[in-house]
């Protein structure tokens, strides 16, 4: 990599780590989790930076690395759990309205792990069905029906904070 | 709309632990030792393709006799073939990661003739198209690495007798310790869960167990050895493939207990310090 190039590269992701470890931390709420979400998606992005800044959409990209990153890892991770702790306790549902960041926590823990990353572009990185569906290689019909839920509990929560 | 609800999770971010530079500094490092090894594999290839071509011009008409020094195995004896799990650069995790999913499928195909593997989707990447064995992932050995990640890890569906399920194959950093440093259960050895668990001991001595666990959805039954270096190889087989474990969910497993112990004990063997 010329010494431009990497220049460019650590301009653009001091500039990003931020906004991907609150989203990473919003995916898997646990901030050594996160950390590590983040540096793998780095690592990817500096193998394939000469691909990546000439993508049309660099953030996208950037995020698509990181979601899949997120979905790889739990996946590892719940396989893990299955075969080595006990089954997760039920008897818990997803609350009607989110009020609090207490209840946000709640819904997001118990959605799976792609509902998770649904819910995050659409709902807290603003993206479109459309730019979800693409980042996440979904049917856009797909995020729409997962989104659903969220949305309502969300709208729910705009209403009572009066925003 | 919902954005200031998940800046309130999110809460006061604490101090990041990516270290960028670190990063850029390893991937160069690794680039040039890729370039330095294919450089090398080179130059050997074409040593190799000399020396064999001017042996040929040289014994060409003539039966020579075996050298005594010619460096072969003396009759009766048996080179050792096992491999270490290393994993403290790029090239060395990659290539122990083939070693490992050279032997799982070796080891598979040994234990369980009549099965197959097949692409899950739920692991894409990793495995697929059908018949083609899990591509075994890694992580390379650093001050960030958690103490008790799987070191090497792979996934893939199985089908056996019309029994649809997911091996993992797991091997974890280093035994003994949990994330925090805490001491946990040895390897080979049950947990105090009070889950069915059998244990026994491999040919080689290293000691096993078979974990047997029912779920509502499924079934999985995960048996672990202890490696030479203390580490667990773990082979874990259950009954759900795909998204949520629909379809053959209900049915038993495709490999038995014994078979995922078969396959982990002769994994292992394969596997020296």
């Amino acid at each position: 990599m010329e010494r431009a190039d990497e220049d460019d590269f650590h301009a653009y992701v001091s500039e990003r780590l931020e906004r991907w470890r609150r989203t990473a931390y919003l995916l898997c709420q646990d901030w050594h989790t996160a950390d590590d979400l983040v540096s793998i998606t780095v690592t990817k992005l500096f193998r394939n930076w000469r691909k990546v800044r000439t993508a049309d959409n660099r953030d996208a990209y950037a995020q698509r690395v990181l979601s899949r990153s997120w979905l790889d890892e739990s996946r590892r991770a719940s396989r893990r759990e299955w075969a080595q702790s006990e089954p997760v306790e039920v008897g818990w549902s997803v609350p009607d309205r989110i009020v609090d960041r207490e209840s946000l926590a709640r819904l997001l823990k118990a959605l799976g792990p792609k509902q998770r990353a649904v819910l995050v572009l659409r709902f807290y990185l603003d993206y479109s069905v459309e730019e979800t569906a693409d980042i996440l290689r979904i049917s856009a019909g797909t995020v729409k029906s997962q989104s659903a839920r969220g949305l309502e509990t969300l709208r729910a929560a705009a209403v009572s904070l009066g925003s | 709309m919902g954005t200031q609800l998940f800046d309130q999770l999110i809460g006061d971010l604490p101090p990041s632990s990516v270290d960028v530079a670190a990063i850029v500094r390893r991937e160069k490092r690794r680039s040039r030792t890729r370039w330095f090894t294919g450089v090398a594999t080179a130059v050997v290839a074409l040593s190799v393709t000399t020396a064999i071509g001017l042996s040929m011009t040289s014994s060409t008409g003539t039966s020579s006799p075996p050298s005594a020094a010619g460096g072969s195995s003396p009759a009766g004896t048996t080179a050792d073939t096992r491999f270490a799990l290393v994993a403290y650069s790029e090239e060395s995790a990659a290539a122990s990661a083939k070693r490992l999913g050279a032997a799982l499928d070796a080891a598979f195909r040994k234990e369980a003739p009549g099965a197959t593997w097949i692409f899950d989707p739920e692991v894409p990447g990793q495995t697929g198209p059908d018949g083609q064995p899990p591509k075994l992932s890694y992580k390379v050995v650093d001050g960030a690495s958690k103490k008790s990640q799987e070191l090497f890890s792979g996934d893939s569906g199985v089908l056996n007798e019309g029994r649809k399920g997911s091996l993992h194959l797991g091997v974890n950093a280093i035994d003994g310790l949990g994330e925090d440093g805490t001491p946990q259960r040895k390897a080979g050895t049950c947990p105090p869960s009070g889950l069915p668990c059998k244990a026994g001991t491999a040919p080689n001595g290293a000691p096993t167990i078979v974990l047997s666990k029912a779920f509502d959805a499924g079934r999985v039954y995960t048996a672990e050895v202890a490696l030479p270096d203390g580490r667990a190889l773990r082979i874990s087989v259950n009954n759900t493939f795909g998204a949520g474990g629909d379809g053959a969910a209900r049915q038993a497993t495709p490999l038995t207990g014994a078979q995922a112990l078969a396959i982990a004990v002769e994994v292992a063997s394969h596997i020296k310090a």
